[in-house]
């Protein structure tokens, strides 16, 4: 009770204090020490990484980065979506819904049919904007369904229970489902088929072909297009893809942000994450707010699932395990419960991931051990997370 | 009164934009039962909570004797010589009664992972000198029997004698009650208000106790100081605070609310 | 008549044997065989399903009378019958091999038809799923101490069956007979000498037990009836003395015992009989199966009956005497575990090896876990920490050549650069230091952050090492992908006494006495820093961290230690399982080990030292046994963490609750001695 609910008002309580004051409290932690003595060695290593590659004549360049910066922006999309179903129910029940990155995966592999059902029939090729509209819908659908049995047969009957018991349940159900969806579609690798999803043939000249003199063309290939743009003078290999998922993801966060702080539904979430007994007081069906919470999160889950297939075109029933627990580091980055601290903490991890190898010299093999320390070093400057973690419960 | 084993000075606690404590003055004479009254809310817990270490004062300071307790963590406090209950019981649940009890004398044993393993000599008889004294703190606060007992299953009056034996164990010189009789009837209560003179008289400790039964303040207490809004109004013997207008009218006028709204938990921070 | 709740529970049951059925179950258990040549595995898996479902449709209508028990029943079974027909209809009718790819190799009608055609096997499969109903409905309406009997003496017989090849060679019937024979004349001598001591009583046992091993021997040997068996035939007349003399001891002191002890024995009795059983009929039939059902039935009749009277024997004992015979039959139990390899055969003893190792790093786990209530989930960084250690530092590497690639020397020259290289006796408490230190360090910024961070930080901290040993940038030092190999097996030099004592521990024979040894020291210190000041210390964080502290507990100093502590013994797990495989890869450290010793803990019973060995039995040794059924093990491990956490938060064996205060009235008169 005591040191967490001081800890709020201490981190936002510092505002008449001045700098000097701030670096003075840093610096009397040890354990702050250390992190900045690691945060000083990065840079000293970006800064030794860099100037060694440019007198080795192969200095980095700018195109490289912003591929890398909008490749980092695509994945960190996913990974905020799929941190926004942790935050949100962290906000309301305070547990990790460890099983979050199966219901992830299961969008994508459930979808993997849809699409492949839409191939056969011949669908993807005559109305592919419908064929992908099913897909999408059947993969949130997916993930909607196994995010609610789950609640309802593991997580409901333990509400109330140590914080240890339903946690070792998500895990428990997490491997359950992997190995569910392992032994029944088998254990091999199913790939995604080659969608070609042209756009404004009017706006985007592309891909054109001379048909009887008259040039036709079929537009911008939005999923598997690679384009070759000259932009201020430099020269960038872009995938439209990216953009696709950076923009969709966004216009998902914004709609779970309204469904959160303007319908009936979103204040009476905020009620039970404040307090659960009072909210059922106040006549809020308690169990059918937890369960809309899960239907949000999983949804968003479900189309990061296929969002993320599109691309990568694998999926397998061990597809989750990584962007989950990245995503959940991205939820704890951003102060877990926080729905736009999710949003920023999945930018930032995926802008990071992919930057650091190339910044910090090291093979990308690493990636996700920059990701984990990241994390560490986050929590010890900021246990509650970049934008402060939102408390809703009282532990008294 | 020259002695004082606690004196608090200015003391503040503040949450964001709330003031919980607003500069209290305190002092605690060394040997003497004080009281802490007030009505719900008043910032009774929360100041307890800034003694104990749960809190850290926003500002003022704390002394105990001569030591400053701003900014010690809650585990020196108590080794530093103060042990305390809980308004609403907190127990070690899954622990018999005489490990609660053992779990208080931790800082006063002094058996380090080695020689718990080696099962050395001076390891082991201190192990038994503290089952010794467990028993005879079980047997001093009426509980001689329930050792074994798991401390969820004792009942509720019984939970409350255990957790001051807990606090006893530590061999504190201060002891904070934390609304010791809540939930009693009023024999319990009379029971509860001879237990603490016993503990005074016999144990030779100071005793500092939030209560909302006023029978029991004025019959026990040598001391009784008066919160409300964060603000300590009176101060003085039993009578004095009696006849003290504002505290008839601020405490007393307040207390009829405090029926109303039952035995609801004080929540400070909210 | 028939309960709307029976339509609702025979759909779910029918839900899960179709998800099941779509797994291509049915086909991969269908070559293992229960009864020779009678029942496979797969139809046991048919008939638990059945019965399964018709007993929980029939146990909700319990108060309406046998009837609707059968009624219900047999509605429930049929249920799940009528589910799996439909999918043999779907199976035939469209190709469900795309979506459902396990099918193609293991199709579901071939064996739920039984052989017949697919309309004949369907009526076939829907009458045996009303005949499973019927009998699980009347199942319910016999007295509950019959139906477990029932239940659980064919759950074991099958486990025999299943288990035929590998355990029908550990004893012959007249071992089994013999043994069984002095055990009980010594637990009846005890019986009839309750008013005696214990020590009496156990010299008794042990007597008698001597005097009928010399009998038996006699008689077997000159009888000719010892032929094949180990006690029996054993070499010489004193060593089987001394063995009978031990059983008997054991007889008696099981006669006022515990319940976990005197039931362990009664278990092991049963398995000496079947296995006898079995030995001599040599394989599964229908004679050594019905045998070995009654022998089970009769166990499980007599266990509860007797163990209540042997437990309230031990409870009326003054608390000197329960600890004799505490200490004799833990003695016991580790003679038969020192002696068990020479029975069991390579192949189980190679499986008690792997399960050893992990009962290790399980009481490492549990005092973080179980003690101390931090959840790590990434405690295999610590078993890869010691297992690295030991390779880099016993084979030649950057650390013991003098910072030299051992690729870039000569051959010839390694043994003299490479001067560093030490034996597995001095590189294992290096790397038990190493992970200790390791925790230290991680838990140092993390342990200060509430719990659910904790998790998920050693989680990463697992998928960071494994990573790291994983990589080309580290490769010159942990081998990369190809990790460390040639790693020395550890040796017991004893040639100074004897010279043919010369033990390299590398079979699984030898590396068993290292993991008993490893368990012995790593309980004996869980035990021990568990029921002092520190584990009460522990037990307190866990319940209430905030009052641990108020009670003048460094929160951070208990954490770290109880978090290195653990660390620590997974480092010697590591160092023991480096120097057993003589490799190490990368591959060997995944999460799926910090999940598989997570959930035997747990399943076990969360702070219970007993609870890590039963569950570590159940979760690693039995998926190793039962090889058709691996693919599944991961399955069953994440529907068991559910299942348990819903039904028995607690585990099998819950640690015992400390009864302290007799200990304050026996320490009274023992002053004076100690």
């Amino acid at each position: 009770m005591a040191s967490t609910a001081s800890q709020p008002a201490t981190t936002s309580g510092g505002d008449g204090v001045s700098l000097a004051q701030r670096i003075i409290k840093l610096l009397r932690n040890p354990l702050q020490v250390a992190g900045l003595v690691i945060v000083i060695f990065l840079v000293w290593t970006i800064i030794q990484n860099l100037t060694g590659l440019a007198a080795a004549g192969r200095p980095l360049s700018v195109e490289r980065i912003i591929r890398v910066i909008i490749f980092g922006l695509a994945q960190g999309s996913i990974y905020a979506l799929i941190a926004l179903g942790y935050t949100l129910v962290y906000g309301i029940l305070s547990m990790i819904n460890f099983a979050h990155s199966e219901v992830f995966m299961s969008g994508a592999y459930i979808g993997f049919f849809a699409i492949h059902w839409a191939e056969q029939s011949g669908l993807l090729y005559s109305n592919t904007a419908l064929a992908l509209l099913i897909t999408v819908t059947v993969g949130m659908a997916a993930a909607v369904t196994i995010a609610v049995l789950l609640e309802r047969i593991a997580y409901r009957p333990l509400r109330g229970a140590p914080r240890l018991v339903p946690l070792i349940t998500a895990i428990g159900a997490s491997i359950a489902l992997q190995q569910i969806f392992l032994r029944l579609f088998g254990s091999a690798t199913r790939v995604y088929p080659e969608v070609n999803f042209y756009v404004l043939p009017q706006l985007f000249r592309l891909e054109c072909e001379t048909i009887d003199g008259a040039e036709i063309c079929k537009g911008m290939d939005l999923i598997n297009g690679r384009y070759d743009v000259q932009l201020l003078g430099m020269e960038l290999q872009l995938r439209p893809i990216f953009f696709v998922v950076f923009f969709l993801a966004v216009l998902m966060m914004a709609i779970l942000w309204y469904i959160v702080r303007r319908t009936k539904i979103g204040k009476a979430m905020r009620a039970v994450a404040e307090d659960r007994k009072t909210a059922s007081l106040m006549g809020i069906n308690v169990d059918r707010v937890i369960v809309s919470t899960f239907i949000l999160g999983a949804a968003l889950a479900g189309a990061a699932g296929v969002l993320f297939a599109l691309y990568n075109t694998q999926v397998s029933p061990f597809m989750g395990f990584t962007p989950g627990i990245k995503a959940f580091t991205a939820a704890v980055i951003g102060g877990i419960g926080n729905i736009p601290g999710a949003m920023f903490g999945g930018l930032f991890l995926g802008v990071t991931e992919s930057l650091a190898p190339t910044l910090l010299g090291m093979s990308s093999q690493l990636e996700d051990v920059i990701v984990f320390g990241l994390l560490i070093l986050v929590l010890i400057f900021r246990p509650t997370g970049i934008f402060g973690e939102v408390l809703s419960e009282k532990k008294a | 009164m020259s002695d004082p084993i606690l004196s608090a000075q200015r003391v503040i606690k503040r949450f964001g934009g709330l003031t919980a404590v607003r500069s209290v003055d305190l002092s605690i004479p060394r040997g003497s039962i004080a009281s802490l009254i007030g009505p719900n809310g008043a910032g009774k817990t929360t100041f307890f909570n800034c003694v104990t270490g749960f809190y850290v004062a926003t500002e003022g300071s704390i002394k105990f004797g001569n030591r400053e307790l701003v900014g010690l963590r809650p585990d020196q406090i108590t080794n530093a010589g103060i042990a305390r209950t809980y308004q609403n019981i907190r127990l070690f649940q899954g622990m018999t009664a005489l490990e609660n009890i053992l779990v208080g004398m931790h800082p006063r044993l002094k058996s380090g992972p080695l020689g718990s393993i080696l099962g050395l000599p001076g390891q082991r008889s201190e192990e038994r000198a503290a089952l010794r004294k467990a028993m005879d703190l079980l047997e001093y606060v009426g509980l001689a029997g329930n050792g074994d007992w798991l401390a969820e299953n004792l009942s509720y009056g019984l939970q409350r004698r255990l957790e001051i034996a807990r606090a006893l164990a530590s061999e504190p010189q201060l002891l904070l009650l934390d609304e010791p009789t809540a939930g009693m009837n009023p024999n319990e209560t009379d029971d509860m208000m001879h237990f603490i003179r016993r503990l005074r008289d016999e144990r030779n400790l100071t005793i500092f106790l939030i209560e909302h039964d006023m029978k029991l303040v004025m019959t026990v207490s040598d001391q009784v100081s008066v919160m409300d809004y964060g603000e300590k109004i009176a101060e003085g013997t039993p009578s004095e605070v009696q006849r003290n207008p504002r505290v008839i009218e601020a405490y007393l006028g307040a207390q009829n609310v405090d029926k109303t709204r039952g035995k609801r938990k004080e929540q400070v921070a909210s | 008549m028939i309960a709307s709740s029976t339509f609702r529970q025979g759909s779910y049951a029918a839900a899960v044997a179709i998800l099941l059925a779509l797994t291509g179950v049915f086909g991969k258990l269908d070559e293992r065989q229960v009864v020779t040549g009678a029942i496979t595995l797969s139809m046991v898996l048919l008939a638990i399903m059945l019965c399964g479902a018709g007993l929980m449709t029939a146990s909700r209508v319990k108060e309406r009378g046998i009837v609707a028990m059968l009624f219900n029943g047999i509605l429930g079974s049929l249920i799940v019958g009528a589910g799996l027909a439909l999918v043999m209809l779907v199976e035939n009718a469209i190709d469900l091999t795309f979506v459902f790819a396990e099918l193609k190799t293991d199709p579901i009608t071939p064996v739920l038809t039984f052989g017949q055609t697919l309309s004949s096997g369907i009526i076939l499969l829907l009458v045996l799923s009303a005949l499973a109903g019927a009998i699980s409905g009347a199942l319910l309406s016999i007295p509950s101490e019959a139906r477990q009997i029932i239940l659980l003496s064919l759950a074991l017989t099958a486990s025999v069956g299943l288990l035929e090849a590998q355990i029908k060679s550990i004893n012959t019937l007249p071992d089994a007979l013999a043994v069984v024979g002095v055990l009980g004349t010594g637990y009846l001598v005890a019986i009839n000498q309750m008013q005696r001591s214990s020590l009496v009583r156990l010299g008794l046992g042990l007597g008698i037990g001597a005097i009928v091993g010399i009998v038996l021997g006699l008689i077997a040997n000159g009888g000719g009836f010892g032929t094949g068996s180990r006690l029996l035939s054993a070499p010489g007349i004193l060593s089987q003395v001394i063995v009978f003399a031990l059983i008997g001891g054991m007889g008696s002191a099981v006669a006022a015992t515990q319940r976990n002890i005197h039931n362990g024995t009664l278990f092991v009795v049963g398995f000496l009989l079947s296995i006898g059983v079995l030995n001599w009929q040599n394989s599964m039939n229908w004679i050594a199966t019905l045998l070995i059902l009654i022998v089970f039935a009769t166990l499980f009749w007599l266990m509860p009956r007797l163990t209540a009277e042997a437990s309230s024997r031990f409870e009326t004992q003054p608390r000197p005497e329960r600890q004799v015979n505490q200490r004799f039959s833990l003695l016991i139990v580790l003679l038969v575990m020192l002696v068990a390899p020479l029975f069991l055969g390579q192949y189980i003893t190679s499986i008690f090896d792997l399960v050893g190792l992990y009962i290790i790093m399980g009481i490492g786990l549990n005092i973080a876990v179980g003690y101390t209530g931090l959840l790590v989930l990434g405690f295999v960084a610590f078993f890869a920490l010691g297992a690295y250690t030991v390779g880099t530092l016993t084979t030649p590497s950057l650390l013991t050549c003098g910072g030299i690639l051992p690729a870039d020397i000569a051959r010839a020259d390694i043994p003299t650069i490479c001067t560093g290289v030490m034996t597995f006796w001095q590189a294992w408490p290096i790397a038990v230091i190493v992970s200790m230190l390791a925790g230290v360090v991680l838990g140092i910024p993390v342990l200060r952050l509430r719990g659910d961070y904790l998790a998920i930080v050693t989680l990463g901290f697992g998928e960071i090492i494994r990573l790291i040993t994983l990589s080309g940038d580290f490769k010159p030092i942990f081998g990369g992908a190809q990790g460390i190999g040639n790693i020395p097996v550890p040796v017991v030099d004893l040639t100074f006494l004897n010279p043919a004592w010369r033990f390299e521990l590398g079979s699984a024979f030898n590396i068993y006495y290292l993991i008993l040894f490893g368990i012995v020291i790593t309980a004996f210190v869980a035990y021990r820093l568990g029921s002092t000041r520190l584990g009460r210390a522990w037990r307190a964080i866990r319940a209430d961290e905030d009052v641990a502290r108020a009670m003048g507990i460094n929160l951070t100093r208990a954490k770290l230690l109880s978090f290195a502590v653990g660390a620590g013994f997974a480092g010697l797990g590591g160092a023991i399982f480096g120097s057993w495989l003589q490799g190490i890869f990368p591959n060997s450290f995944t999460v799926l080990v910090s999940i598989n010793v997570l959930a035997l803990i747990i399943i076990g019973g969360l702070g219970s030292i007993p609870g890590v060995m039963l569950g570590a039995v159940i979760l690693v040794g039995l998926p190793e046994i039962l090889r058709e059924l691996q693919d599944y093990r991961l399955l069953a491990f994440g529907v068991l963490l559910v299942v348990v956490m819903l039904a028995r938060p607690e585990g099998l064996i819950p640690p015992p609750v400390r009864r302290l205060s007799e200990q304050v009235d026996s320490a009274t008169p023992q002053q004076g001695k100690a």
